[in-house]
């Protein structure tokens, strides 16, 4: 059948058909904005914990395991002390078992926190009471870790430590360091040989509550734990590297430079990379050794030419010792040779009345740009300054005092008791009088005033008919501020709602009508519905319409006065513009009339001689500083480059290569002396070896040089080729070891004995300890049937396990505690759900719990059999935490 | 021609819409997409073509002994007060009924049932959870946005044949199939208010007692909710048809099987995203009733009625959109045709010329919403009347379940194409 017959097979039609489909696919509908019925409603409910099924736990582990040890008195009054066991079956396998020599054996203990100040390698100061710091060698019991310490462990051990005092200690920044060899010097050989399980235990009893914390040999930080340092020599064959000589005199070639007591100059040390460096050059050093190579040209001022142009001739001439091996040869090459080229003029700027007419070195007139000492008139440096408008000849002769604080402008108070108001041996007085310096009992008020040298509208004698605040400038306009002493009456500030203080009349939901549309029960009642349920005394959200504690005026302080910016007086605080005495931050710096007392020393000085430009003060014509050279400062007629001709002749400018020709010397130590003559080309600087000779046990060379220019100095570097050869030497290792392969070298323990608690101690207490291994089992009522619906979709915000912390009975250490909720798992094993940390400020805990009741919901974890809240060894050990019995899990949620 | 089925055919699977704003159930319900019915006032059972063959009824498909493939098409176009412009494009459907025997076919085909339109709503306000009410003791503020797609649709295959001189009858057994795709998108916030804006998502500024008061949304948090939806069911109807000189009545009934819906949750929030898998199935059986009548006023023209009562489709509440259940369905069609036959020996043969109206009670658990509208349409039979092109417009104007109170007009065009051939005709042999 053919369906393209007419009419269905027109031109129109196809088009009309194609264009009619692209229209239909092509329309785009509005989208829909509203809120639906039906959608997302959000429940909350909230699980109790069941208290018959809940409870503490007390597991069989015990600190052992711990990544920290302890010594030294707990927060909680217990003393403890530190064991550290080396494994001789460990040690066995390492090399220091077949040493031929022992040189030192120390071991390292790391601390958490710093216990001491070094600089350098020299003790400034102790964090610790050092002399409480003991520690002993002894022979231990042999324990594993998995041990639970008990008092006859602990008893056993301390009975050990008598007499076995290791003296040997040092301290560092974060570690101290016990000698074990100093104290026993066969401590390699019962460790190695004798097999002997020793032990080091630190004792630390100071007579506060403090504590030692070490990481342990548990620690995840990798080289944190207990390390074995060592240094022992062993006999051992190794390839070394041997120079065939080392260098012992370079000396001008004769004829050259004799009676000049300069260079040449020459780089000794073999280890260094510049060894056999020399410097044909003056550079007006004494020593001829380069110590710190390389040699640095900016400095040299170069007054004659060094070389003349044409000059053939022996430069220097090297002595060399050599070495006592059976060396046949060396051969010999030159490197790194450059030259210094003579310029009268380096970098082209010298001033020449004829052809540089235009340049500006030695113009004899200071043109803007060269260099100038911007020091004033006086042409001193504040520094140098003697304040009567001479010079010092150092900043310590000098009037100038950059540190001192009487007289600096500025406020030098420390608040040592942090009461906000300054109290003697605070450094410099002020007064919280505002800005008119005037405090109300003698505020005359005629007004606001801003003082400037002496206190404004200001009475005398104190004003017998005292208003508050006459002057209009106190931090609390109206006076309505409650203070527990001077203001019992006050209404803003006493943490409790006063009529006439404003509230959100807008009911329990917190909301107003204006925002959700609607109004609940007490809104708009004209009656505050709060209820403090914390018993703060101020409005918390959750506890119903919301108030303001402003007063009975109804406003805060900044609202009860226009420009309160200037209502400073009172405020506890020093402002800008207040009165304080500038008389720095001594004793005694001021007298009974408020005048500052004259003493020396604390005067801040910074322009003595009072020569100073200011770029703030358009009246001020001082000179230092002002970017002009005036009559009397120092210039340099160095042109624009601020470099003078004697120093630019090093530049790089100034650099010419050295032809070497074939620049290879071989020298047969049996053959007579050899001489090198190059076919040396004219218009070259050409530097060779001409001469080789060995005489007794050293070798003499000789370094001739042919130049076409004058130059002013050169240099190259003596290189051979070393030889190697395989020694028996005595080898020094100083390994630290913490562990060989995958074995642990120390076992470490905390010594406290764990505590057992009694069903009745545990009874209806719900604890976590990582000490002595409390953990709470916590079960919440029918939260397993809540998790059977599988459309519930869960807040993840608003869903938590809340439980509030019994302050009184919990010991939790400042840096506060991770606490773990776990579950069991498949295999019976506690799953860790989600961390959390508990600080010591803490009253009540919130751990979020949307992704944990999915992942139930889901099944990707096991069924809800309960949660378990656990602590481990992450931060202090023994962090006590008792939680209130009504742990609930609050859940927001939808379907 | 071909190229045109296809085209339709595979734009409509491409760009799958239905009609109406019908945001509850599983979507709107497609009843019928034949044009030659929809242009009878949206009915089901008659068709005022030259062989009175509806594709909606089983009953009456043994009348053609051609094997005939029909495809239909159609696009919609509806307004409301508040979404002015909402155009959809009906989803293809089509049909394959083949001869196998002497007044008896078998067909089979595949048609939307339920379908939504790829909606996405969003929140227009900001909704609360006062502070006596949250379970942080602090007001909290809520938005959320909604992607709704895909539906249920229905492979049929039906058996017709005629039973006596007046009678015929048909069965159709249906597999309903297809998967909904709810991608929503749940946002928390605490809700700070103060005198001035502190940040976060501003949700309102008010005035209070003389102080302007900014109330803003912080802390979000978005919950992503993706839930796959997949519907399983069946259904079986019987349908008997009467017919002699002048008269003609069909009555249809429908069993409808429980729908198992297989209900996957994505939830994603951050970096965490975690699935849960659970199946609910309705308990119900339900059924449909429809009753037809013809009046052959002469052998070009006609009157009909038709009665339809449908119970809704049995789907557990957590299925439904917007927890909406679908509505039952009573409707009362009232429709003419008139047929203008060519006596030439021509290409064409027939111009069918097709008017009616509908009244549909849609009866929600929450009241009734009517819907009105009227239809026409125009059909072209050629080759033997072996061909027909059929048009239909629909215009009605529907209570809106979606803004209670407001209406929804709408207009749609339909289009059907049909081709017959004799591919499984005996043949006499010379």
């Amino acid at each position: 059948m053919n369906f393209l017959t007419p009419p269905f097979n027109g031109r129109a039609v196809h088009i009309l058909l194609l264009g009619g489909l692209a229209l239909l696919l092509s329309c785009q509908s509005d989208p829909i904005v509203f809120n639906p019925s039906g959608g997302y409603e959000y429940n909350k409910k909230s699980f109790p914990l069941n208290n018959e099924t809940s409870e503490t736990i007390q597991g069989e582990l015990h600190t052992g395991k711990s990544s920290k040890l302890y010594s030294g008195i707990l927060s909680n009054g217990d003393t403890v002390s530190t064991l550290i066991r080396l494994l001789p079956e460990v040690l066995d396998s390492h090399q220091i078992c077949g040493s031929d020599s022992i040189i030192d054996v120390e071991i390292t203990l790391t601390t958490i926190n710093p216990i001491a100040i070094k600089e350098d390698t020299t003790l400034i100061d102790t964090l610790i009471q050092f002399n409480a710091l003991k520690t002993y060698l002894i022979s231990t019991d042999v324990f594993e870790e998995d041990v639970v310490i008990t008092n006859d462990i602990v008893n056993n051990i301390n009975g050990l430590t008598i007499d076995n005092s290791i003296q040997n200690v040092e301290l560092n920044t974060n570690s101290i360091e016990l000698n074990l060899l100093l104290h026993d010097s066969t401590i390699i050989k019962k460790w190695c040989e004798d097999k002997e399980n020793l032990g080091v235990v630190i004792s630390y009893a100071p007579d506060d509550s403090s504590y030692l914390e070490f990481f342990s040999s548990n620690s995840s930080e990798v080289g944190l734990g207990p390390r074995l340092n060592l240094e022992y020599s062993i006999e051992e064959e190794t390839s070394k590297i041997y120079n065939r000589y080392s260098f012992n005199q370079v000396s001008w070639s004769e004829g050259l430079f004799e009676g000049e007591s300069f260079g040449p100059y020459y780089v000794e040390d073999s280890l260094s990379s510049y060894w056999g460096t020399v410097y044909a050059i003056n550079s007006n050093e004494n020593m001829q050794i380069i110590d710190s190579p390389p040699l640095v040209y900016d400095s040299i001022t170069v007054q004659t030419d060094f070389i003349s142009a044409g000059q053939n001739s022996a430069l220097v001439t090297i002595d060399l010792d050599l070495n006592p091996e059976n060396i046949d040869s060396i051969s010999f090459s030159i490197l790194n040779a450059f030259a210094f080229k003579k310029d009268d003029d380096p970098a082209g700027d010298n001033w020449d009345n004829g052809a540089n007419i235009d340049s500006t070195e030695g113009d004899s007139t200071y043109n803007v740009g060269e260099l100038f000492n911007d020091y004033g008139i006086d042409n001193c440096p504040d520094e140098l300054e003697d304040g009567f408008g001479g010079c010092a000849s150092s900043e310590e002769e000098s009037a100038f005092n950059s540190k001192g604080t009487e007289g600096n402008g500025q406020l030098d108070w420390t608040d040592e008791n942090v009461n906000n108001l300054w109290d003697e041996g605070e450094g410099e007085i002020w007064w919280d009088w505002g800005p008119d310096w005037c405090p109300d009992s003698l505020e005359n008020g005629v007004g606001f005033c801003i003082a400037d040298t002496s206190a404004c509208n200001c009475l005398d004698t104190p004003n017998v008919e005292l208003v508050y605040d006459p002057n209009n400038d106190n931090a609390d306009p109206t006076g309505d501020d409650w203070h527990e002493i001077n203001n019992l009456d006050g209404t803003e500030g006493n943490n409790q709602w006063d009529p006439g203080e404003p509230f959100y009349d807008w009911g329990l939901d917190e909301l107003p009508m204006a925002l959700v549309g609607y109004s609940d029960e007490f809104e708009g009642d004209s009656l505050l519905n709060w209820t403090d349920k914390n018993n703060n005394g101020t409005w918390d959200q959750g506890e119903g319409e919301r108030w303001f504690d402003t007063g009975m005026d109804g406003t805060f302080n900044e609202d009860e006065a226009e420009n309160y910016e200037n209502h400073t007086e009172g405020n506890f605080i020093f402002n800008t513009g207040e009165r304080y005495l500038d008389c720095g931050e001594g004793e005694n710096q001021f007298n009974s009339d408020l005048n500052c007392v004259e003493d020396s020393g604390d005067n801040y000085n910074i322009d003595p001689n009072l020569d100073n430009w200011s770029a703030t003060d358009s009246t001020s014509t001082g000179t230092e500083g002002n970017g002009f050279l005036d009559e009397g400062e120092e210039w340099f007629d160095w042109g624009l480059d601020g470099i003078q001709d004697s120093l630019e002749a090093f530049q790089v400018s100034s650099v010419i290569s050295i032809e070497r020709y074939d620049n290879s010397y071989i020298f047969n130590l049996d053959d007579e002396p050899l001489q090198f003559t190059p076919a040396l080309e004219a218009d070259t600087v050409s530097l060779w070896i001409s001469e080789i000779q060995k005489v007794d046990n050293s070798i003499k060379i000789e370094v001739s040089v042919q130049s076409n220019i004058n130059l002013k100095g050169l240099q190259f570097q003596l290189y051979h080729t070393p030889f190697t050869k395989v020694d028996t030497s005595l080898e020094t290792y100083t390994p630290s070891i913490a562990q060989l392969g995958e074995d642990k070298l120390f076992e470490d323990f905390t010594l406290l004995p764990k505590k057992n608690y009694s069903d009745d101690e545990l009874n209806e207490q719900l604890l976590i300890e990582y000490s002595n291994d409390l953990s709470t089992f916590l079960d919440f009522d029918s939260l397993n049937l809540f998790l059977e619906n599988e459309e519930y979709i869960f807040s993840h915000q608003y869903s938590n396990l809340v439980f509030y912390i019994d302050t009184t009975t919990s010991d939790l250490h400042e840096d506060g505690m991770w606490v773990y909720l776990t579950h069991l798992d498949d295999s019976g094993e506690d799953e860790i759900l989600i961390t959390k940390k508990v600080t010591s400020l803490s009253d009540s805990v919130e751990i979020s719990m949307g992704q944990i009741l999915r992942a139930y919901q889901s099944g990707s974890i096991a069924t809800y059999n309960g949660l378990k809240l656990k602590a481990d060894d992450n931060l202090y050990n023994y962090s006590k935490l008792s939680i209130k019995n009504n742990p609930r899990i609050d859940v927001m949620y939808s379907q | 021609m071909k190229i045109y089925f296809f085209l339709i055919l595979f734009t409509g699977i491409g760009y799958s819409q239905a009609t109406g704003l019908s945001i509850y159930g599983v979507g709107e319900k497609i009843d019928n997409t034949d044009p030659t019915s929809l242009a009878m006032g949206n009915s089901s059972f008659f068709s005022g073509n030259s062989k009175h063959i509806s594709n909606g009824s089983s009953s009456s498909i043994w009348r053609s002994a051609l094997t005939r493939f029909t495809i239909h098409s159609g696009l919609n176009y509806l307004r409301m007060g508040k979404f002015p412009d909402q155009h959809q494009q009906n989803l293809t459907s089509f049909s394959l009924l083949f001869p196998v025997g002497n007044k008896k076919v078998i067909g089979l085909g595949l048609k939307p049932t339920y379908r939504t339109n790829k909606f996405i709503v969003t929140d227009e306000e900001f909704q609360f959870i006062g502070a006596d009410e949250s379970i942080t003791g602090a007001p909290i503020a809520t938005k959320n946005s909604y992607k709704i797609d895909g539906g249920i649709s229905e492979m049929f295959l039906e058996y017709s044949r005629k039973l006596s001189p007046q009678f015929s009858g048909g069965i159709t057994y249906s597999l309903l199939f297809g998967n909904q795709i709810l991608n929503d998108e749940l946002y928390t916030y605490d809700v700070l208010i103060d005198t001035s804006n502190q940040g976060g998502v501003l949700i309102n500024e008010f005035v209070d007692n003389g102080d302007t008061l900014y109330a803003t949304a912080v802390n979000g948090v978005m919950t992503d909710v993706n839930k796959y939806k997949k519907f399983s069911g069946s259904s079986i109807s019987a349908e008997g048809r009467y017919f002699n000189k002048s008269h003609e009545m069909v009555l249809n009934v429908l069993i409808k099987g429980k729908t198992k819906v297989e209900t996957t949750n994505q939830i994603t929030v951050g970096n965490s995203t975690s699935t849960n898998s659970f199946e609910n199935s309705a308990t119900n059986v339900s059924s449909d009733f429809g009753f037809g009548y013809r009046y052959k006023i002469s052998n070009y023209s006609g009157i009909t009625v038709e009665i339809h009562n449908k119970s809704p489709i049995n789907i557990p509440e957590n299925a439904a959109i917007f927890n909406i259940m679908p509505p039952g369905e009573k409707s009362i069609h009232f429709a003419s045709y008139y047929q203008i036959r060519n006596s030439k020996i021509g290409y064409w043969n027939n111009l069918n010329l097709r008017g009616g109206a509908y009244l549909k009670n849609l009866d929600f658990t929450d009241g009734v919403f009517r819907d009105v509208g009227a239809t026409v349409g125009i059909g072209f039979e050629y080759l033997s009347n072996t061909q027909s092109v059929d048009f239909a417009m629909r215009v009605g104007k529907k209570e809106s379940r979606l803004l209670i109170g407001e209406y929804e007009d709408y207009i749609s065009f339909h289009i059907g194409i049909t081709t017959g051939e004799k591919w499984f005709m005996k043949r006499r042999r010379k």
